[in-house]
């Protein structure tokens, strides 16, 4: 009973961080350092919750919330893309920018500063052993498949990958670098906006101000752990899920301050990144190509 | 000869005025967004510009208070990025510095004149530490200092609020330390002012930067590590050493930007009250184009921008966050420099053809 609660709520915390960094892994396989997953999970989080608080269906929210991601990361594409941009900088850059513009949005829609109303959530299933889960769970499940099918057997993913290692030799063969680095992101861009929705509409059941709390910076982390391969990447998330999920009902058993356990994903991550370095990181992850200058 | 120098003098000047300009349109440009977005959202975005604005310049004492901290939040992000790193952490840094200086404050019992200077070192001491852990991670294990960096904010977080929540609690109803002692108290420019002299204390920072990173040996290899590490280690550059003490530097800098507002502002620390100042110094680095002297206008232009915004959330009923918005825009604007080169060179080549269109056709005739 014990440990089909702990599993239960990882996997809870889990699915969105792996939605998350499936996408940051797609988006790096192709030489993209994805700063903006942040900023991209906690807008799709709220389009999610805005559209299924105007129709009350969690669906349409769910569908939106992927369309705004796509957007998102097209838009955050060009900027890096097409007009050069440093990688780490526009993703900040970008991440300020939805911290802001959710934060006014949630004021002028719910006129809180804090959280939005109450919504209705996704479809939950109840299931033996993990306990409630909502449909994303299924979805990040043929998610892991599909990247990984992408990556390793689908010639799209080997275009993807050979921009991530090698831009110039790639488009000497006449592989479109910018295209595929575009498809890359936009795969990035539907995956956050899946972690997204599932945070808010999946879960919670409300929008709340920076809900994501950084979640997107851990999905890359947990990347950066797994080595950039898709079936790690599920562990990798899946520990900082269960690490998560032992916080909170560690606050209720022992007698704890709470900020010392809360803190405990950001710094087993940071204590990690010490002994793991980030070795396999696609040679031209973070660079700019520009055609004959390499 | 002297004649080359001003011509190199001259290319150089011009191609910092097209930075400017491209800053300046950056600038506008997320204005305008910003403007769209709030007419989105259903309010006059010129009325509400001119209430940000105007209100604003009613209260500056508020404005150079925040431009003091931004001085060095800014700088903070800025000297790191000359030798290629980024201060991620200025946000954990602040913090840091804020409490260690409230805590010095509030404990030790010095004389007034050695108490600031004590308390300043303390702090800088916290965030030069906290900065080169991830300065040493990036250098040691590859491990992005941007990561590192947002990891140990939350850290710093957790830690500083148990700590002002229990071991260092000064007050029953909020999680606050202790007020820090009469020594210890920067001076107010004016009876009654908002803003304190360290805001002079910034602006010499801002200065002797400037002056390190333009006269001195020790600002020419700090930069030349930013330009081309290769280069530089066979010059003799130790660059490992220049990324750690330039990050260093930002760090002590960042943690100085939040013992200034300690002693001379809020006089204790508050949970939850240094947020955003060092997401608001990458603003300011990257507007000033990471110089020094830039900083000092960049930091005055976003602390208007700030104080105006919280006018404006009174007001209009626009949430504050709103200036966090303009300044990512901003931002992702200032990185991409293709962007207005696109456009330059598209009216180069326009104004080539139509230079060209004449001799062609004369030769075909």
């Amino acid at each position: 009973m014990e440990i089909s609660t702990l599993i239960s709520s990882m996997l809870r915390l889990g699915v969105p961080l792996l939605l998350a960094a499936l996408g940051v892994l797609v988006s790096a396989k192709a030489g993209i350092v994805n700063m903006g997953m942040e900023g991209n999970m906690l807008f799709c989080a709220f389009i999610g919750a805005l559209v299924t608080y105007w129709t009350d269906m969690p669906l349409v929210g769910l569908l939106a919330a992927v369309i705004a991601g796509l957007l998102y990361s097209l838009c955050m594409g060009v900027f890096i893309i097409k007009w050069r941009g440093n990688h780490v900088v526009v993703g900040l850059g970008f991440n300020f920018l939805m911290i802001g513009a959710t934060t006014v949005l949630l004021k002028a829609v719910w006129n809180s500063s804090g959280n939005s109303a109450p919504l209705v959530r996704l479809p939950q299933m109840e299931l033996p052993w993990l306990g409630q889960q909502s449909i994303t769970l299924v979805i990040a499940i043929f998610a892991v498949f599909a990247v990984w099918f992408l990556l390793n057997k689908m010639n799209l993913g080997f275009r993807i990958r050979a921009v991530g290692e090698h831009p110039a030799a790639a488009d000497s063969v006449g592989v479109n670098v910018m295209m595929y680095r575009f498809i890359a992101l936009g795969i990035a861009g539907i995956l956050g906006g899946l972690a997204g929705a599932e945070l808010s509409i999946g879960q919670m059941g409300y929008f709340t101000k920076q809900m994501t709390a950084s979640k997107g910076f851990l999905a890359y982390s947990a990347v950066i752990f797994a080595g950039y391969d898709p079936i790690y990447v599920v562990l990798t998330t899946m520990l900082l899920g269960l690490l998560d999920a032992f916080q909170m009902r560690a606050q209720s058993m022992f007698n704890i301050p709470g900020q010392l356990l809360l803190m405990l994903p950001y710094l087993v991550t940071l204590l990690a990144l010490f002994g793991v370095g980030d070795k396999k990181k696609p040679k031209a992850a973070g660079k700019i190509y520009v055609r004959g200058n390499f | 000869m002297k004649n080359l120098l001003s011509a190199e003098r001259m290319a150089r000047l011009k191609w910092q005025l097209l930075d400017l300009v491209y800053v300046l349109i950056s600038i506008i440009l997320a204005l305008v967004v910003g403007g769209i977005f709030l007419l989105i959202l259903g309010s006059n975005p010129i009325e509400a510009y001119h209430i940000m604005f105007q209100k604003a310049f009613v209260s500056f004492g508020a404005i150079l208070r925040r431009m003091t901290i931004y001085l060095l939040s800014g700088l903070a992000v800025a000297i790191p990025v000359k030798s290629g790193m980024f201060n991620m952490g200025g946000e954990g840094q602040i913090a840091a510095g804020a409490m260690t200086a409230a805590m010095l404050g509030s404990a030790l019992a010095l004389p007034a004149g050695i108490h600031p200077v004590v308390c300043m070192l303390g702090a800088i001491l916290v965030g030069a530490l906290l900065s080169s852990i991830s300065a040493l991670m990036k250098l040691k294990f590859g491990s992005s200092e941007v990561v590192t960096g947002i990891m140990l904010n939350y850290v710093v977080m957790y830690i500083l609020q148990y700590l002002s929540m229990y071991p260092f609690r000064g007050s029953p109803n909020s999680p606050q330390t202790a007020e820090i002692l009469e020594t210890a108290k920067i001076p107010r420019l004016a009876e009654g002012s908002q803003a304190s002299y360290g805001l002079f204390i910034a602006l010499g920072c801002c200065l002797l930067f400037a002056f390190i990173m333009n006269r001195t040996r020790f600002g020419l290899e700090l930069k030349s590590a930013g330009f081309n590490r290769l280069a530089a280690s066979y010059q003799g550059v130790r660059v490992g050493v220049m990324s750690v003490l330039s990050m260093a530097i930002g760090g002590g800098l960042a943690a100085m930007a939040g013992a200034v507002e300690v002693m001379g502002g809020r006089y204790l620390y508050l949970d939850a009250y240094f947020t955003n100042y060092g997401f608001d110094g990458i603003a300011v680095a990257y507007m000033a184009r990471n110089n020094p002297l830039g900083v000092i206008v960049t930091a005055f232009f976003l602390s208007t921008l700030k104080v105006g915004a919280v006018a404006l959330d009174r007001q209009a009923g626009v949430s504050v966050y709103f200036a966090i918005a303009l300044q990512g825009i901003i931002i992702a604007l200032l990185v991409s420099p293709y962007l207005v080169e696109s456009v330059f060179n598209r009216i180069r080549q326009k104004r080539l053809a139509k230079r060209k269109e004449p001799a062609i056709k004369t030769a075909s005739t």
